[in-house]
């Protein structure tokens, strides 16, 4: 296949959030000849070979901050277009800066796999390693979906969904008006579609302030700690962090879900560890069933790794069920006492196992070398959140403008067909979010609630 | 009456518009083509409304015309009201209308047909498809069998069968075989094509009540007169040629619904007599009263059926209750209280072809020589049945020449759209045209059809060098306009500011255009009126839409562009989804493009069949 003129594309390739660094890769035709128009003037620029050039990018009016440029010429690049790497401070408002800077300029967000699709189609890769990554990125979509579904359910994910909502109907009374004349079309209430807009506008910015949020609450992986009652998850968040929790043997004694910082060796930016009140028992006291309703809402933000604790001296000792959505691993504590759990509760699990004792430190480091393998595996998960999160808030934005402009058509009293293309631009860019907006659906919609036709 | 010869180029089985546009379309490129028809006195008749485009139509009709079609021509010759509409609602969605006279509109076709030549009328009913099976070739057709034994032979064959195809007409709960009131059926012609393994379904479509002109108060009537600038739809120009004449509109009343209700079960829809599936943009007045219970009126469009027929055709009510309901109910709305009903409406129910057996050139897929246009691929309309039969007597025409089919993109025109649609979809009611279905809209204006097909059609020598001519020189004009705009100062820009009069065009504001005209009276000498300053003023306001459609154009091109080849092993596609496997397999895109238009196919399978297909396309190394 001859290779065409490649639109620049933009995607994070790591994390947006609190790191030490965050790189931006573009790729497109003519980008390794001076930014192909993309990079304003004052920036790090690329002159048409393979180097990386240092700088410094101004982000915001007077904010400066350093940044690296790595230039890829096609067609030896990853791509075989040009590929840039923006290496820049892991901040999100800069990334954030930089990024919209980018898409002003005319580079889109990357579709998922969309490198991949490049590299294979310029024959940098073959098919075998097209497939396995698109596998990879068609899980990873999986996996975003069910993460944007988890972040959906609540409320944001409602507003979202009500923004497409009302932004339908309106279409579907602009579309009625345009495809049928007076007469043909009866019920048309052209009055209701600007309060149906100002819904949609509201929707839009709290789905986008929801984004944000939730993009700068990122951090170090999170594990959950995930147990029985009394199965020794106390002792062990204590042992690794340091924070003291009230402990006592009476079950249900841990009231609120706690957070610390685990560093084990060679893991510098840490681990937070989350303990919560046992779970699987009946609650010993209703305040200890408050404190379990609270820390299960809270879960829908989830931990990248879920340790499943459960004591190997207890004959009747089962890890709990592994939530969905994260990897997980067994932890058997309580190891110095005789080991009573028979052997059958432990060969049925298939999760990885470790057997500690937590008040004598064995077996901590074996946890440590299981978790981290776990996590980097969770990694290549967490850069497909990112991207998926970074393509969610522009899509919210672009949804956003283009509501605004067609609220602004309207008011200037400008024929409907403008303001109906804006609309269908604005659920366009929601489609990913909501779905799709078909013309079926449309048409659906419009003889469902009007009566048309001669 | 015999034919005057046994053997064609083209053979087109239908002289509907399908029918007729097929045949034309085929003859214009040379091809010699038969018009095989149950009654030739009947070639080009509207068998439903007397009138020609509306809402999306009229694009569908401009369109018909840029490719040197007979419809534009017809309806201008024949029209006794033009309209505009959507005149408010933007350029985009403006479509223009013809009422016609129902005489003069099927004299014209006929008339047209005879002054372009090359099509033989042949008298008969088609009842088989002659195949043929070469050596190590699959089978193809090879002509037609006549009811009456004759055997014509063809190399390409082209089916617009309407309603004829295993047609039962109903009034009442009465029922008889048909395609229109008064004429015959192609009852055996339906289980041939079934015999062929063509998917087929039922559809139904209805008629209201023809009434006696003198019979009628129009006084009690609101009066609808043409616009008194006819915008006409041959880009060849021209004027009206017929006196024009007015529609009127009345209302229907809850008496009118009550007499309705109470006869529903002598409703051939609701007593379960038709299992085909009507329309919903085009709903009998039983429909109406049921789904929209609450409604006090409903409006009926009275619309005369030439410029001195005795008959109106009475829009708004179709309906297939018994005549004699017909007439207690009519009289019930104001105006028609001694309305006499000279042709009672009824519904009739036909076969279609599931149009997922189509290529878009409109072949039927794994059988060479055959194309179907119109109802028989399950759209509702004239202007729909119209561009099919362009595209396929067109396309016929140019396979029997060996040369690459004509098929058009969704951003180049609502034909485009049309096809498009129709081959990815499995209709559940007939298939008609809305400007919403096209996504690229804005870029599909009416007065843009010559533009944007004119030379593709010329360039494949299906259209002629007048209308290349034509188009060539008003661009110019536009050209020429739009400089001089550009060069000449607004004369209440606001002292001290610099703008022009396009700038003052381009602003959006409702009397840019009236207030750019009067400033530079002279253009309009060079301009050719009201209607290409209309051209100029969308070309230059939509700009900035037009840019931001065209984008989103070149980043599909290249999947549109992608051709999966015909015998694609879905199947073998690496971790494609088994539902999206089936899917495919059934609907066999053209094109990734199409591919991704199916419902069953998300974005991630999409992705992996475009690997898999590049893969194929690319020597392994």
């Amino acid at each position: 296949m001859a290779s065409r003129t490649a639109d620049p594309i933009v995607a994070p390739a790591t994390p947006v959030g609190p790191a030490e660094r965050c790189v931006l890769r573009l790729s497109g035709a003519g980008l390794a000849d001076d930014g192909g128009g993309l990079l304003p003037p004052d920036w790090p620029r690329p002159r048409g070979r393979r180097e990386a050039v240092a700088g410094r990018i101004e982000w915001a009016p007077g904010c400066r901050v350093e940044a690296a440029l790595l230039v890829f010429p096609g067609p030896g690049s990853a791509t075989g277009e040009d590929v840039l790497e923006l290496h820049l401070p892991g901040c999100a408002p800069v990334v954030d800066a930089v990024l919209a800077r980018l898409y002003a300029a005319g580079a889109r967000p990357a579709e998922p796999g969309e490198f991949t699709r490049r590299a294979f189609r310029a024959g940098r890769i073959d098919l075998v390693q097209a497939e396995a990554v698109l596998d990879l990125v068609s899980a990873r979509t999986a996996a975003g979906a069910r993460a944007a579904a988890a972040l959906l359910a609540g409320r944001p994910g409602d507003r979202v969904r009500e923004a497409r909502e009302v932004l339908a109907a309106a279409l579907a009374q602009l579309e009625a008006g345009l495809d049928f004349e007076e007469g043909d079309a009866q019920d048309l209430r052209p009055d209701e579609i600007e309060p149906l807009l100002a819904a949609a506008a509201d929707a839009l910015a709290a789905g986008l302030a929801h984004e944000d949020r939730r993009r700068l609450r990122r951090g170090p992986p999170r594990i959950l700690l995930l147990g029985r009652p009394n199965a020794g998850k106390t002792t062990l968040f204590r042992r690794l962090t340091g924070v003291e929790a009230l402990v006592s043997d009476r079950a249900g004694t841990t009231r609120d879900r706690l957070e610390a910082l685990w560093r084990p060796d060679d893991v510098e930016e840490g681990w937070i560890l989350i303990d919560g009140p046992g779970r699987g028992g009946a609650a010993a006291d209703p305040r200890d069933a408050a404190a379990r309703a609270r820390a299960e809402a809270e879960d829908g933000a989830p931990a990248d790794l879920v340790w499943l604790v459960a004591d190997a001296s207890d004959p009747a000792g089962r890890p709990p069920e592994p939530p969905a959505g994260a990897p997980a691993l067994v932890v058997w504590t309580k190891n110095d006492l005789p080991r009573r759990v028979p052997e059958a509760a432990v060969a049925a699990r298939g999760e990885p196992a470790v057997w500690i004792a937590a008040e004598r430190g064995e077996g901590l480091t074996e946890l440590a070398r299981l978790s981290r393998r776990l996590l980097d595996e969770v990694e290549e998960l967490r850069l497909a959140r990112a991207g998926a999160s970074e393509r969610h808030r522009q899509a919210l934005r672009a949804a956003a403008e283009a509501v605004d402009r067609a609220r602004g058509l309207r008011a200037a009293g400008l024929p409907a067909d403008l303001a109906a293309e804006e609309l269908r631009a604005a659920l366009l860019a929601l489609a990913e979010l909501a779905g799709e907006l078909t013309p079926e659906d449309l048409l659906d919609r419009i003889f469902a609630r009007f009566c048309i036709g001669k | 009456m015999t034919a005057a010869r046994d053997s064609f180029d083209v053979l087109v089985v239908g002289g509907g518009h399908a029918g007729a546009e097929a045949a034309a379309a085929a003859a214009r490129p040379g091809a010699r083509t038969g018009l095989v028809t149950l009654d030739p006195a009947a070639v080009g008749r509207m068998s439903c409304n007397p009138a020609i485009g509306g809402i999306g139509k009229g694009q569908l009709a401009r369109e018909i015309d840029a490719l040197g079609g007979l419809m534009g021509r017809a309806a201008d010759r024949a029209g006794i009201q033009f309209r505009l509409l959507n005149t408010s609602k933007g350029r985009a969605v403006q479509s223009p209308r013809a009422q016609c006279d129902r005489a003069a509109y099927e004299t014209a076709v006929r008339e047209l047909l005879a002054e372009q030549g090359g099509v033989e009328i042949v008298a008969g009913e088609a009842v088989e498809l002659l195949l043929e099976t070469g050596p190590g070739d699959p089978r193809r057709v090879a002509g037609l069998v006549l009811a009456d034994g004759r055997r014509l032979r063809a190399g390409a064959v082209v089916l617009t069968t309407g309603t004829f195809l295993e047609g039962v007409l109903h009034s009442g709960l009465e029922q008889q075989p048909g395609g229109r009131v008064g004429e015959g059926a192609a009852t055996p012609l339906g289980e041939a094509l079934r015999r062929l393994g063509l998917p087929t379904g039922r559809l139904k479509t209805g008629t209201p009540p023809r009434l006696a002109a003198d019979s009628v108060d129009l006084g009690a009537c609101q009066e609808q007169p043409g616009d008194p600038e006819p915008v006409l739809f041959s880009f060849l120009g021209g004027r009206p040629r017929l006196p024009q004449r007015s529609c009127w509109l009345t209302r229907t009343t809850p008496r009118t619904h009550e007499i309705v209700r109470a006869n529903l079960d002598r409703a051939p829809m609701y007593a379960g007599r038709i299992r085909g599936a009507g329309p919903r943009y085009c709903p009998s007045l039983e429909d109406k009263v049921v789904r929209f219970a609450d409604r006090e009126a409903h409006v009926v469009f009275l619309e005369p059926e030439g410029v001195d027929s005795p008959l109106l055709y009475a829009n708004g009510i179709s309906t297939s209750l018994p005549a004699a309901v017909q007439q207690e109910f009519v009289r019930t709305i104001p105006g028609l209280e001694r309305a006499r009903i000279v042709q009672p409406g009824y519904a009739v129910e036909y076969t279609f072809v599931r149009p997922r057996a189509l290529r878009r050139s409109l072949a039927v897929r794994g059988l060479d020589g055959l194309w179907l246009a119109g109802q028989i691929c399950g759209t509702s309309g004239y202007e729909e049945a119209a561009g099919q039969g362009l595209l396929a007597g067109l396309n016929a025409a140019l396979w029997l020449d060996g040369r690459e089919p004509f098929v058009l993109g969704r951003h180049e025109a609502y034909l485009g759209v049309m096809v498009d649609d129709l081959v990815v979809s499995d209709p559940a009611e007939p298939y008609r045209m809305f400007t919403s279905r096209a996504e690229h809209r804005l870029l599909l204006r009416h007065d843009t059809a010559d533009r944007r097909l004119t030379p593709r059609g010329a360039a494949i020598g299906a259209v002629g060098e007048e209308r290349l001519a034509r188009l060539w020189a008003k661009e110019e004009r536009l050209a020429r306009a739009r400089a001089e705009l550009a060069a000449r100062s607004d004369p209440a820009a606001a002292p001290g500011g610099r703008r022009s009069l396009l700038d003052l065009l381009r602003s959006q504001r409702p009397d840019a255009l009236a207030r750019v005209r009067a400033a530079a009276p002279d253009l309009d000498r060079l301009l050719a009126g009201g209607e290409e300053w209309a051209t100029l003023e969308a070309d230059v306001r939509y700009e900035g839409y037009l840019a931001r459609q065209e984008a989103w154009v070149a980043r599909a091109a290249e999947r549109e562009a992608a051709v999966l080849p015909e015998n694609f092993d879905f199947a073998a596609v690496r971790g494609l989804r088994r539902e999206a496997v089936e899917c495919l397999e059934r609907f066999r895109p053209e094109t990734l493009g199409h591919a991704g238009r199916l419902a069953g196919v998300s974005p991630a399978d999409l992705a992996l069949l475009e690997v898999a297909l590049r893969a194929g396309a690319r020597p392994t190394g």
